[in-house]
């Protein structure tokens, strides 16, 4: 904004004004605010002052006229008298005394007598006599000297009042008793009321040892005597210490105070007055001050305006020439004459005008000349722009080109987009159509979908995000999944949680890496089922029931008849003459012996089924296992025209990691039915290593099995080539086979029959795995 | 035979009862008897010397099974050494390693052997130092 420098000039001189007025003032202030806080301390103490002296020649005229009544003449003699002899016409005439007393000094409200134990024995109010003087340290001092005892609330008179004291003596100075007088205190209250020198707002009161205001108080008329106050100052005051104070009183006006402390009456005369009234002239003063600078800001506006027409119009003339040059007009000279620093400038301003015009013409000259040159630079440069056009339109198609195809993009991204939220949908139908809880968890273990039966399983919200950490902690924390988690991603393969107890059902949780390219670095998250197997839990539970007590049950009676058949036949041999009986119990005893063995199969097979099978996995060396069942079954084989050997390999075998016992089971299995079926010939077993296994092959010269009856042959209840009603029973359940079957794969191993050829025997084999180190 | 043994048989069945005694007393050894796990128990903690004696214990009886019954004997400070032999015809092999692992001396299963073998067998359990190879684990039946 273009200021004139008339206006600048004015505000300078303004600024200055108020400025040097501001500061003035603030100093007057603070000087006059000294002074008059000062002066209200002076006023404020010399008052209190003057109030103590009216108080203390109030009390010196207790005083005086205590004593003068305690020891005057008149007086005395009664007085003595009647406390010596007690007679009632001394007591009416001292009453009568006392009267006369009270009737001229009008201050004065009781004249009492009391004995040397404290009694009262003489009062002016019948009332009091025979009470015993309230404040025994009063008393005790009046007994010394004359006193005078502050301002105190005298219940029985409803009234506050002040009480002088003085002992009662006779001539040898023997203590009789003390006399009492009780003045009410209504011309110390007119004392303090009285308010000269305290302006509109200035008060005095008092306020006794008990914080009790006793005298009346300005501003909140009728409440002496039932007012009190509690303030530092008053606290400070009480102790003793008189002291000035500026801040809130009783009524919570802005004060200045001070606070007088009174040792004769223990009390504390507080002389106030408002700070408003001692500070009025310094309101005055600075309304005075503001009418003054504003009245001067006016004045220094108006020379200032006068001041500018005179010396500003010549530098217009000259602004206005410089203009027109500026617009190119140089006849033009500055119409200025004054005779100042103004004038010579404008002197020099027209001949400089005059100069310039002459360097113009040359300049047209000059300008004319570089003209021409610059058209024909221009037609040259139209030349190479022309060309620079076709290169921008160029670029323009290409963008135009990558705009299209950019959309062509986001067509297909909205589309893939589509087909996705589509595919989503499916699969969320599909997942949420499982009867089992799914989910599927990224690698830092949230899980980012998961189907209602999961939500419902794990009794959270449908939109809590839920972390593998939060699974564990619902469960109850007795299965770590995030543990069992780490260990199916580094091993990479399914892993089967069976069991987990949660409040009342049984859940069996799989957890199974999703795998991106190879092992366990590619692993992007996993898949998480948790089903509910309570139902089948119950049905396996109450079937190991039955299969328990079928066990014991069935056995039972068996054991019973194959037992007692034993030992007659063992133990009464001799006694049984008849070898047909012999041979009849000799049945009955095989009889029980395959019905057990029938019993037990059943039973085991069941188990098996269930998975019960209780296999172990221990290391240990095939070879031992096969040179100890070939070596046990040696006297089953010697009775048949048949030789059963193990051939056995030179080079050392890796430990398998199977169940010992039921390793021995199967080769035991399959060495009874390779004898079954040959009846003479030789039963081989050999061991060969292959990958990670060992193949354990049992080879016979028996019968052989035909190719239609081969695939029937690990079924339950078959026996190879023969029909159910057809069976040769002797030669078992026809569940041998089918055990083997369950024992080898519980072992995550194999049984399969490798090759048979009908009358040349048969191979069968099983393998096991290795020890992996 | 070094040790005069007596042999206790805890059993319920009153065929396998007779069975097991008949075979014990005609092999020359002296009996008691208890028809169920409560009276086995009572009459386990009359006997004054328990050196001699060896138990065999059914676990299915009424009242008190075979395994609270031998839980009870491990638990009592006279009977703890007591020498106890389960014969059951509970063939889990769960429960065989349950009594073992409660501290019987072995686990036979009735329908396995004939009465003889069980006498031969509680005379090879019983020469077997208890500390050390332990009994000997129950054998599978074949099929």
């Amino acid at each position: 904004m273009k200021v004139a420098l008339g206006t600048k000039l004015v505000l300078i001189i303004e600024a200055v004004i108020i400025l040097v007025s501001t500061l003035g003032a603030l100093v007057t202030f603070s000087i006059v605010d000294r002074l008059l806080l000062e002066r209200a301390q002076a006023q404020l103490e010399s008052i209190s002052v003057l109030k103590e002296h009216g108080i203390e020649g109030y009390l010196e005229e207790i005083f005086s006229e205590v004593g003068h009544i305690a020891r005057g003449d008149y007086a005395r003699e009664q007085f003595r008298r009647f406390l010596k002899e007690k007679k009632a016409e001394d007591k009416t005439e001292i009453i009568s005394i006392f009267r006369d007393i009270l009737r001229e000094k009008e201050s004065m409200s009781e004249i009492i007598i009391a004995d040397n134990s404290g009694v009262v024995i003489v009062s002016t109010n019948s009332e009091s006599e025979g009470k015993i003087m309230p404040d025994e340290q009063f008393f005790l001092d009046a007994k010394e000297r004359t006193v005078v005892q502050s301002f105190y609330y005298d219940v029985s008179a409803g009234q506050t009042e002040m009480m002088g004291a003085a002992p009662i003596r006779d001539g040898s100075g023997n203590f009789l008793g003390i006399l009492v007088e009780k003045f009410n205190v209504g011309d110390i209250s007119r004392l303090m009321v009285e308010r000269s020198g305290l302006g509109k707002t200035g008060e005095t009161y008092i306020v006794n040892s008990l914080n009790l205001v006793v005298t009346g108080l300005l501003k909140e008329p009728g409440v002496a005597l039932k007012k009190t106050l509690y303030s530092p100052q008053i606290t400070e005051c009480l102790r003793g210490d008189s002291s000035f104070f500026e801040g809130k009183d009783y009524h919570g006006d802005e004060v200045f105070g001070y606070y007088h402390w009174l040792p004769e009456m223990q009390s504390c005369l507080v002389t106030e007055i408002d700070q408003a009234e001692t500070l009025e002239p310094i309101r005055e003063l600075a309304i005075t001050f503001l009418w003054g600078t504003m009245l001067l800001g006016l004045l220094v506006g108006l020379l200032g305006y006068v001041a500018g027409r005179v010396i500003i119009r010549p530098l217009h003339k000259l602004r206005e020439a410089a203009l027109k040059i500026k617009e190119g007009d140089f006849n033009v000279t500055a119409d200025v004459h004054s005779r100042d620093e103004i004038g010579d400038t404008a002197m020099v301003f027209n001949d400089m005008a005059s100069k310039l015009k002459l360097l113009y013409g040359k300049l047209e000259d000059e300008v004319r000349k570089k003209t021409i040159e610059l058209s024909a630079k221009v037609k040259e440069l139209a030349g190479t722009n022309l060309s620079l056009e076709e290169n921008e339109k160029a670029v323009l198609n290409l963008l135009e080109d990558i705009e299209h195809e950019k959309k062509k993009v986001e067509e297909t991204v909205v589309e893939r987009t589509r087909e996705l939220q589509e595919e989503k949908a499916r699969l969320l139908a599909s997942i949420n159509s499982l009867h089992f809880g799914f989910a599927i968890v990224d690698m830092g273990h949230e899980i980012i979908l998961r189907n209602t039966a999961m939500t419902k399983l794990l009794g959270v919200g449908d939109k809590d995000s839920v972390s593998i950490n939060d699974v564990s902690r619902i469960i109850g924390g007795r299965i770590d999944f995030r543990k069992e988690v780490e260990q199916c991603i580094w091993s990479g393969t399914m892993r089967e949680i069976k069991d987990i107890l949660f409040g009342k059902i049984f859940l069996r949780g799989i957890i199974a890496p999703v795998v991106v390219g190879k092992g366990s670095a590619g692993a992007i998250g996993y898949i998480f089922l948790l089903e509910d197997v309570t139902e089948a839990k119950v049905m396996e539970r109450s079937r190991d029931e039955f299969f328990a007590v079928a066990s014991h049950e069935l056995r039972t009676p068996l054991t019973a008849i194959r037992g007692n058949t034993e030992m007659i036949l063992d133990m009464f041999r001799e006694k049984i003459t008849d070898p047909e009986v012999r041979e009849m119990l000799a049945d009955i005893d095989t009889s029980s012996i395959r019905l057990i063995k029938i019993v037990n199969d059943f039973l085991e097979v069941s188990r098996l089924e269930q998975g019960k099978a209780g296999v172990k996995t221990e290391l240990f060396n095939i070879s031992d296992v096969i040179i100890k069942v070939v070596r046990d079954l040696q006297g089953v084989v010697s009775e048949k025209n048949v030789v059963l050997y193990y051939v056995k390999q030179d080079a050392s075998l890796p430990k398998v990691s199977a169940d010992i016992n039921r390793t021995e089971q199967i080769l035991i299995n399959l060495i009874s039915n390779a004898l079954k079926f040959t009846s003479s010939g030789s039963i081989t077993v050999e061991v060969k290593k292959e990958d990670s296994r060992l193949k354990v092959a049992v080879q016979d010269t028996g019968i052989g099995i035909s190719e239609q009856n081969q695939p029937l042959l690990f079924r339950k209840f078959q026996q190879a080539g023969e029909k159910v009603l057809s069976r040769d029973v002797s030669k078992g359940t026809g569940l041998g086979l089918y055990i083997s079957k369950l024992l080898a794969e519980g072992m995550g191993g194999t049984i399969e029959l490798e090759e048979s050829a009908l009358g040349k025997g048969s191979t069968f084999c099983f393998s096991l795995p290795t020890a992996s180190e | 035979m070094a040790e005069k043994i007596k042999i206790f048989i805890a059993e319920d069945d009153p065929l396998m009862m007779r069975m097991y005694e008949r075979i014990f007393r005609l092999s020359g050894y002296d009996i008691e008897m208890a028809s169920d796990g409560e009276n086995a128990l009572a009459k386990l903690r009359k006997i004054e010397d328990i050196s001699s004696l060896v138990v065999l214990l059914d676990i299915m009886m009424p009242r008190l099974s075979g395994f609270e019954v031998l839980r009870a004997v491990k638990a009592d400070e006279k009977l703890k050494n007591l020498r106890v032999i389960m014969l059951t015809n509970l063939a889990g092999k769960e429960d065989a390693e349950k009594a073992l692992g409660m501290g019987a001396m072995s686990y036979l299963i009735k329908s396995e052997y004939s009465p003889k073998e069980v006498v031969e067998k509680v005379k090879e359990i019983i020469a077997t130092p208890a500390e050390g190879g332990g009994p000997p684990a129950p054998t599978a039946v074949v099929g």
